[in-house]
Formats: structure tokens, C-alpha cells, sequence
């Protein structure tokens, strides 16, 4: 094994000797830690700085811009939400397919990585989402409804508005070889069903085409020899999908064209300019929604027994109200990223408000609730208490693990082998928090779930609606917790607490949270996982973030670093 | 013949058989009670392989394990003797055609990454452990997809390529995409997706079907035109990547041909009427289950009957769901203890055995859904073909990814199959098994397709075909 990762591996099971934990249950590690590290630069190689997420390994303040560590590129398929809004954009028009593709799966929480693969049935729902959208794409309010190639056929006005579509479809210029494979299906098939047919068939292949359904990175050879930078083309792909989850719109295509974003003073402007636009608050919500595993209030219904008159509406309107407020109170108030885990505002429409006893308003509206209650920011989100919640009661593990996991991005231990895992039945005369408590002080289960259940029952002041309580079955609530064994060992971040508020705001100004915020971003925007070797990608932006805390600087730090404009050499490109 | 009635012979209404029986515990009791004084002697049916007539397979799974003795045939049982259980008494009209296995275990899931649902999902017909990976199971466990290829997919690859469609994978409220909702794989991590939705199953599986012969042809120019311009494109790009991303262009690739050869198959169907489309709204709700449970029960049997695909999956919700099933009339064991909050399928399968409304409800749960299995039987049974029936030349197979649902185990898993005895299986036959791996079930169906793969699924556990499975 590679010495740093055994490093890594005994730092950590030397803290948890010193502090007597370890037993059946091994520490929590930090996800991707056993990555296989090699060091950039000896220079560079020092320990850990303690109290930061061990990842990457090395000091960030002696990066150079010599230091180009690329990462490795694949072709990445399209998402749901990236499918449809490129659809938009490409036609100025919602095309409206109502193909419904199957979910992406997941790799680190996250779609759009590795693991999202083409199925048989997508690649037949392909074909069905493009038979409508090529039909709908060149009718009423399309951006080539009048177009004057659409109307009437002329072979050279077919071929360049083939060429034109596709430029635009596949975000980069056409080759020839491409404007011959279009062009015959036209040709083949425009005698027999005439020309808007068998243009609206020569769209269909545009967009089954891999060269639309995939981005593709080649990048050219950079003269060190070590790693391939990407062109401009392939840039601004890089830079629309990671900050607007879409295709380029003509500005970024023209800059792409001037190779402007060949230089990190023209991508950073183009960045700044899109980060000032609508799209990026769509796209802002794609990665909050997976980052905080919104999805699974798609999956779970509350029990209509338990909450009386729950409707279905409710699990779309809490995650609604959840990225309303992440867009609201950190990216468009500025970008705070503190306010993320202080903010004391909650979001509800109609929908919700009755039930947090809030006005009634159509759209999402905003509500500055008590602090001493609503005050921790996402910890105190009702959409996300729900969802970290079970159907008819809480679960403290739920919320203790996603502190653990999704905030704080420690990956918890495996159970031993062999432990039935029985949950506590429901007792009317016990709260929750007695019930859980009394579960998990069997011995096997007792040394993992002292990582999670003590901070999960500092939730427990909110039911399963997100609706503050202070007594459960007559019984008072206990809202005490404590988070300990935290992978920094952060004692500012460490320690006893009542109530989400009083531990989000722990959360809020602690090194891991902050660091593991940017790490999230860094493995939605690059669709991989950290390695070792990213010191002067991610370590670079964890160091800048923990300077000016804003969100909106994060988004453009990732976009400097030397990974987000290379990639590796993966295998000899022709 | 003895088809018509329960084992304490009770005659089942056909309107009962569809919407499954709920019957009370006290019923299930008293019947049992009977039964154990005059068990029903039926006859085991001998398989006979009948020439000329394609052979088809469905695997279906319903999740989060059982309760075994309310689910394996009643003590006192014997291979040809033997009285269903509560559970499995819907299916009484079938016990001639069914096979029940006990003793089977899932040792093979159990050397891998995960916990017990993941590990189940992933490996009860691929037989085999999942791969290391990031999905993150009920308890913190992380684990990837399976590691190789499922049974389903390798019955497909050999007998899939004479069909439209070489396997059709439907699922009710499978919702999510991650190890626990796929049972299904084309190989190692490469797991295949259920349709959900009965109109887009319908979509796939019919939708050009009953379109004019012209307006057809038509269509499948135009279609084949975009598709080989697609392909050229493929091959365009496959020129300018590294060898992983080939694999994974060409991956796709191979779909895209396979949309191809469904094209070029329709519309060579004979005497086969299309049916009428599913009209199921809000297919992804919990209260639509019923309904899309019944459509999709319809598509497999018209897509089996029509030879649009002789191999087919239904994944009945992702392990570790939280589903209610408020159209199941559950008769409270004892009104005093029954709580109505408890009706969560992952929070039901977990009560422990002192809670017995829980169980209650969970039996009478599991015996809808047999009522269900017992509809989709009579449906096959109700197409004449060769000298039989659809039925007998579809193997049906019932897989759980658990044993015992508050357990967790892999021990004793609850598997039966139904029909095929036009592809050589004796059937009405209860089958007691010691410790055997379920690697050799797995195989024993293989055989059942003459594929004579040994080393199926986990070699450590491979012995061969169970014994007394022909």
C-alpha cells in the first residue's frame, strides 16, 4: 500500500486509541481517503494541516502555477435536468418531450458521474424524446420557427442550417465527416417523406448522436507533455454544464470562438457573467438538491394516519421551500456562506404554510422565524427535517448520519457482521428519543451509533413535518446532543448541544463543514472524486474559501483551478 | 381437478383471486387447523418439454424478506403433500403448477461489500457479491452494483436475439437508482432499469405494433435512416477516444442496435392482438400500486403471448421501502394493539415476533400480493398454446432479497417458481433443500434454457444444478 494512505490510516487510528473509542467499530474515515496518494512535489508533501479534512494531501500555500495536476476526463453523459435544459436552449423553447428518463445512478451523491450510464431503455426513451423534440423544435416559438431552410428546401440552405443546428447541438464547430452523416439523412430520406420531414429525421440524428448525448473532452497535448489542456470549446462546456447545468448560450460560443477562455482571466469573466444569470440559480438548486439527497422526499410519503390530511404536494413544496432558501439567502444575498447554517428563514407557499402556521402566499415566500428556533440555518429547514425523517415519526439516525455524512463528509463505519438490526417498536408512552436510545445501548450497535444517534437526538425538538415540539406522547422533549470523534477534532466544532441552532452554529464557522462544502462542489463540478494529487485543485480552494467564505468566490475559485482546464493523458489521443 | 379450491377447501371467487384475499389471521388459523387433520393429497406433475414452442422465464421480486411460517408450506409437508401457507394460498388454484423451495441460502451475496438488502438485491440472481463502491445502505454500509451478470440476462443473451425485445424489466414504485433497486445485470456494474410507468411500458413494447403495414414500413425507413447515421456517428467518435471510453460509447452503441433490431422485428407478429393501453394516472404513486401492478402484469403476459420478448423481470418496489399498502383490508389480530402508523413496508418487516398486529398486517400484506401473483398465473393459464397453456411454457420465479424480513438473514430464502412444465420441469412439488447455495438454483434454471454454465454467479458456491430439480 501506497505510504500516504497508511499515514493517513494511522494518524487516524492513533487519535481514536488516544481517545479510547475503538472497539467493533472502526472510526469514521472521509470518504475517497484511500485513493492512492502520490505526492506532486516532495516540496509539497507535509502532513495534514490538523483540523482540516486530511484530503488532499500537502500545503496549498506553496502551489505555483507550475503545479497542473489534471484529473481524469470521460465522456459524460448527459443528466435528466441537462438533457431537458439544453433541449431548452438549444431551441429557445421548452420542446416539452414528456419522455420521462429513468434516474440517473448515483456516484457520491451526485448524478452527473461515472455511474451514469446509458441503459436499453434510455437509449429507447432517446429515441422517442428526439422524435418530439426535433418536431416540436422547428414549430411555433422555436428559435428556428422561421427560419427560412425550415420552410422550403434548397440543398445548400439545408446543409448549412444542418450544420448550424449541429454546431450549436454538439457545442463545438462540425467536422466534415459529420456534415456528411447528416446530410445523407436528409438525402436519403427527404425524397419520400419531403423536406421539413426529413429535416426534422436529421435533427432526431443530431440529437441520438453521442457527440450531443455525451460531453467529450480531448483537450491538446500541453508541451510539458504531462496532461492535455482542454480547448475553448470544450471550456465552455465545462463552464455552462458546471454553472448553469445547460449548453453554452451565444455569448459564451462567441468567447469560445475568440479563444478567450484559453486564459484564466477569460473564463473567470465569462464565469462572473453567468454566474449573474437566471440559469445559475436553476443550476445552483440541481446541486444543493443532490448534494442534500432531496430526492428521497420523492420516494417517502408521511403516514396519512399520523399527519392528518398529508397530501403527496407536500414532498415537491418542502423541496421547493429547502432550495428556495439556499438560492435566496446565500447566492443571491451575497453568497455568505455562514448564513447557510445562521440564516433564521424559511420558505413556504401555500402548500406549506398552514402547516407551520405561516401566511398563506402562492408563490414560495419568505418568513423570518424565531431564531432561537428556525435559526440554524439548513439545519433548521422544515422541508429537510421532513426528509430526514420517517414516515409516521423521526429518525434521529437519518439526521444524525446526514450531519455526519452530508455536512460534515465523514463516511461512517460499516456495522459489524452478524447484528440483526431491529429499529424499536413504536411505544405510545415513550418518546422517540427513549425508544432509540434504549435501542442502540445494546453493546454491538452501542460504539457506531455513539457517532450518530447523539447528535440525531438533538433533532429530536422537530417532528417528522419539521415542526418545532416540545413534547412528544405528553412526554418532554430532551433536544440535547453531542457531537463527538469528529475527524478534525475540532473542539470549537466538537461537544454537547441543545437544539440544530446551537450545533449549526458550530457547524457554520467550523474548518470541516467549510471544507467539506467546497469538496461536494469539487465532485459535482469534475464529476469525480478528490485525489491526493488535487493539493493545488481542491486544497487550493478550501484554502481561498476559508478566507472569504462566499459561495459565489467558491464557484469561481473551482473554476481556476488547473484541473477544472486539463485533464490527463488518459491514453494516446490521435 | 383440484385447482378450484384452498387447501381447507374454500372456493375461491375469481374477483377475490384478482384483488388478492384478505382474509384475518383467525381465518387463517381455523384453516390451517383443518387442513392439518385432512391434508389435500395433490399429484405432482411431471415436466414435459414440448417441441416447437418458445420457452419464456419471469423473475419477480417483492422485497424486505418474509415471515417463514406463515409463508413456507405448514409443517408435516411432503414433496408431492403439502398445504400452502396463509401467505401462499392465493395461489392454491396453481399448487399443481408450483414449485416451493426451503433451505436455499444466499451464501454466495454474503463475501461482498453491503448490507443485507443491498447485498440481496445485488446478488439474488446474479449469485454473487456486490463490488466496493459509494452507495450508502440502511444501516451505513457502502457497496456498489453486483459484479456480474444476472440470470435474467443470461437466459436473454442466449434466447433474447429472436425476439423484438431480448428482455422487458417493468417494476412498480421501483423508485430510486441505486444497488437496492436493481436486480437485473448486462454485467458487472451495469445494471439494468425497470419502467414504472405502465403507459411507457406499453409504449415500448406496442406502440409501433399496431400501426398500418405502409404507414409501419414508413416509419422504420425513416427511423432506421436516423438510427445509421446515429451508428456512423458512434463510430466517428470511437475513433478519438481511449479504450475505457470506447467501452462505454460502444456499450451504448450495442443499445442503440438493439432499438434497431426491435424496429426490424416489429410488425413480423402474427395472431397476436394488441391490447388495449394502460390508462393509469399518477403511476409513481403509492395508491396507484394496485393498478400499475395490474398493468404491468397485463404487458408482460401480452409481451410473452405475442413473442415480443420471452424473458421478462417485475421488481415490486425497491428493498428497504417505506410503503404503505392502505388498500389491503387488514383485520386487526387484536383491536387493542393494532396501531395504523406501523403500515410502513421496511418499519412492518422489522417488528419483532412479539408484535403481532404488526405481522398480521404484513401476512395479509403479502397475501394481497400473492393474490396478485395468482391473477398474472390465470392470465398465462388463459392462453392456449401448443397442448397447454402460456403457462407452461413461461417459468415464473419468485425471489425475495431476503429470508426473514426482521432479521435480516439470507437463510432459508422464500423462492418458488410456477408453470414450465413445457420446458421439462416436474411441478406441485415442495422442495426441502439443506444448506444448498442458491448459486444452484440459479444454475438449475440456466438449465432449464440448456445453458450448462458451472461457474455461473460465485464459483465458491457453484456445485451444479440442485439435485431433484428435473
Amino acid at each position: 500500500m501506497d505510504p500516504d494512505v497508511i499515514h493517513i490510516r494511522h494518524m487516524r487510528t492513533g487519535w481514536f486509541l488516544a481517545l479510547g473509542v475503538l472497539s467493533a467499530c472502526t472510526p469514521p474515515a472521509v470518504s475517497s481517503v484511500d485513493v492512492p496518494v502520490q505526492a506532486p512535489d516532495p516540496g509539497l508533501a507535509v502532513e495534514a494541516p490538523r483540523g482540516r479534512l486530511p484530503m488532499p494531501m500537502g500545503n496549498p500555500d506553496q502551489c505555483t502555477d507550475q503545479d497542473v495536476v489534471p484529473g481524469a476526463s470521460y465522456p459524460r453523459l448527459l443528466t435528466r435536468t441537462e438533457y431537458d435544459n439544453t433541449l431548452r436552449d438549444l431551441f429557445g423553447l421548452d420542446v416539452a418531450h414528456d419522455v420521462a428518463f429513468p434516474p440517473e445512478n448515483e456516484t457520491l451523491g451526485f448524478a452527473n458521474g461515472t455511474s451514469h450510464a446509458a441503459s436499453s431503455l434510455l437509449v429507447e426513451l432517446y429515441l422517442k424524446a428526439s422524435e418530439r423534440a426535433a418536431r416540436r423544435g422547428l414549430g411555433p416559438g422555436s428559435r428556428y420557427a422561421d427560419h427560412p431552410c425550415v420552410g422550403h428546401g434548397d440543398a445548400g440552405c439545408v446543409g448549412d442550417f444542418v450544420a448550424d443546428f449541429a454546431t450549436r447541438a454538439f457545442r463545438r464547430p462540425l467536422v466534415d465527416e459529420e456534415k456528411l452523416i447528416l446530410g445523407r439523412v436528409y438525402d436519403e430520406l427527404a425524397p419520400a417523406l419531403g423536406h421539413r420531414e426529413a429535416l426534422i429525421a436529421t435533427l432526431e440524428a443530431v440529437l441520438q448522436s453521442p457527440q450531443f448525448l455525451y460531453r467529450v473532452e480531448r483537450g491538446t497535448l500541453d508541451d510539458s507533455g504531462a496532461f492535455r489542456t482542454l480547448d475553448s470549446y470544450e471550456l465552455a462546456s465545462r463552464l455552462s454544464y458546471f454553472l448553469w447545468a445547460s449548453m453554452p448560450d451565444d455569448a459564451l460560443f462567441e468567447a469560445a470562438a475568440r479563444d478567450e477562455l484559453s486564459t484564466e482571466a477569460g473564463l473567470v469573466a465569462q464565469a462572473r457573467r453567468m454566474l449573474s444569470d437566471d440559469k445559475a440559480a436553476s443550476a445552483l438548486r440541481e446541486f444543493h438538491a443532490q448534494w442534500l439527497g432531496l430526492a428521497q422526499l420523492h420516494v417517502y410519503d408521511k403516514d396519512p394516519d399520523v399527519f392528518d390530511g398529508y397530501d403527496p404536494s407536500w414532498r415537491s413544496a418542502w423541496a421547493d421551500s429547502v432550495l428556495s432558501f439556499i438560492t435566496h439567502e446565500t447566492f443571491f444575498a451575497g453568497g455568505d456562506f455562514e448564513a447557510l447554517y445562521t440564516s433564521n428563514a424559511v420558505y413556504t407557499d401555500a402548500t406549506l404554510a398552514p402547516l407551520y402556521g405561516l401566511p398563506e402566499s402562492n408563490d414560495m415566500a419568505r418568513h423570518a422565524l424565531p431564531p432561537d428556533v428556525y435559526g440554524g440555518g439548513l439545519l433548521t429547514q422544515p422541508g429537510l427535517l421532513a426528509a430526514l425523517a420517517n414516515a409516521n415519526q423521526t429518525s434521529p439516525i437519518k439526521r444524525g448520519v446526514f450531519v455526519r455524512e452530508h455536512i460534515l463528509c465523514e463516511v461512517l463505519p460499516d456495522p459489524p457482521a452478524d447484528v440483526p438490526i431491529v429499529p424499536p417498536d413504536p411505544d405510545p408512552n415513550a418518546t422517540t428519543r427513549e425508544r432509540f436510545a434504549a435501542h442502540t445501548a445494546e453493546e454491538s450497535c452501542r460504539d457506531c451509533h455513539e457517532l450518530i444517534d447523539p447528535v440525531g437526538f438533538g433533532f429530536e425538538g422537530y417532528d417528522a413535518l419539521g415542526r418545532h415540539r416540545t413534547e412528544e406522547n405528553g412526554l418532554p422533549i430532551d433536544d440535547s446532543g453531542s457531537l463527538m470523534y469528529t475527524w478534525s477534532m475540532d473542539s470549537a466544532l466538537e461537544g454537547d448541544f441543545h437544539g440544530p441552532v446551537e450545533l449549526a452554529g458550530r457547524i457554520g464557522k467550523s474548518d470541516q463543514a467549510r471544507d467539506c462544502y467546497a469538496t461536494q462542489w469539487f465532485r459535482y463540478a469534475l464529476g469525480r472524486a478528490e485525489t491526493g494529487l488535487d493539493v493545488c485543485n481542491l486544497g487550493v480552494v478550501r484554502h481561498k474559501f476559508e478566507q472569504h467564505e462566499n459561495v459565489r468566490e467558491l464557484l469561481l475559485d473551482i473554476v481556476r483551478m488547473p484541473a477544472f482546464r486539463t485533464r490527463d493523458l488518459g491514453e494516446v489521443l490521435p | 381437478m383440484s385447482r378450484s379450491l384452498l387447501p381447507w377447501g374454500r372456493p375461491v371467487p375469481a374477483a377475490d383471486r384478482a384483488r388478492g384475499l384478505a382474509l384475518s389471521r383467525r381465518h387463517f388459523l381455523r384453516g390451517a387447523a383443518g387442513a392439518a387433520v385432512a391434508l389435500p393429497w395433490l399429484a405432482s406433475r411431471p415436466g414435459h418439454a414440448q417441441s416447437g414452442m418458445p420457452h419464456r422465464v419471469v423473475f419477480i421480486c417483492h422485497p424486505n424478506g418474509v415471515i417463514p411460517d406463515a409463508w413456507f408450506p405448514l409443517p408435516g409437508a411432503s414433496e408431492t403433500a403439502f398445504n400452502l401457507s396463509p401467505v401462499l394460498s392465493p395461489l392454491a388454484p396453481y399448487q399443481d403448477r408450483l414449485n416451493v423451495f426451503s433451505g436455499i441460502n444466499m451464501y454466495a451475496v454474503q463475501s461482498g461489500p453491503g448490507e443485507p438488502h443491498q447485498q440481496g438485491m445485488g446478488g439474488v440472481l446474479t449469485g454473487a457479491p456486490l463490488n466496493e463502491g459509494d452507495f450508502i445502505g440502511g444501516d451505513g454500509s457502502k457497496a456498489g452494483w453486483a459484479s456480474s451478470i444476472s440470470v435474467d440476462q443470461r437466459i436473454a443473451q442466449h434466447i433474447g436475439q429472436t425476439t423484438a425485445l431480448p428482455s422487458l424489466h417493468l417494476g412498480v414504485r421501483c423508485l430510486t437508482a441505486e444497488v437496492r433497486s436493481r436486480m437485473s445485470y448486462l454485467g458487472p456494474d451495469a445494471p439494468v432499469p425497470p419502467i414504472n410507468d405502465p403507459a411507457q411500458a406499453f409504449d415500448i413494447v406496442f406502440s409501433d405494433m399496431g400501426t398500418e403495414t405502409e404507414e409501419l414500413q414508413a416509419l422504420r425507413t425513416r427511423r432506421q435512416s436516423v438510427l445509421d447515421a446515429v451508428g456512423r456517428q458512434f463510430k466517428l467518435l470511437n475513433q478519438q477516444v481511449s479504450t475505457a471510453d470506447k467501452q462505454r460509447l460502444e456499450q451504448h452503441l450495442d443499445f442503440v442496435r438493439g432499438v434497431e433490431h426491435r424496429l426490424a422485428k416489429i410488425g413480423s407478429l402474427s395472431g397476436c392482438g394488441v391490447p388495449e393501453g394502460p390508462n393509469v394516472t399518477g403511476p409513481l404513486e403509492v395508491g396507484s400500486i394496485p393498478d400499475v401492478t395490474a398493468a404491468q402484469f397485463d404487458i408482460i403476459t401480452a409481451a410473452l403471448a405475442c413473442n415480443v420478448t420471452h424473458v421478462a423481470t417485475l421488481q415490486f418496489m425497491n428493498a428497504q421501502n417505506d410503503v404503505p399498502h392502505p388498500w389491503v383490508d387488514v383485520t386487526p389480530e387484536d383491536p387493542d394493539t393494532f396501531t395504523p402508523a406501523n403500515n410502513l413496508g421496511h418499519a412492518l418487516s422489522h417488528a419483532g415476533p412479539s408484535s403481532l398486529s404488526q405481522r398480521n398486517e404484513l401476512v395479509q400484506r403479502h397475501t394481497w400480493l400473492m393474490g396478485q401473483i395468482a391473477g398474472f398465473l390465470e392470465r398465462l393459464d388463459s392462453i392456449p398454446e401448443g397442448e397447454g397453456t402460456l403457462l407452461d411454457n413461461t417459468v415464473v420465479v419468485l425471489v425475495n432479497e431476503l429470508a426473514v424480513g426482521n432479521a435480516h438473514t439470507h437463510t432459508n430464502m422464500p423462492f418458488l417458481t410456477a408453470g414450465g412444465a413445457g420446458l421439462g420441469l416436474p411441478t406441485g412439488r415442495f422442495l426441502e433443500y439443506e444448506n444448498a447455495s442458491h448459486c444452484d438454483f440459479l444454475v438449475s434454471l440456466l438449465r432449464m434454457f440448456d445453458i450448462d454454465d458451472a461457474t455461473f454467479g460465485d464459483p465458491d458456491h457453484n456445485t451444479g444444478p440442485l439435485s431433484g430439480f428435473f
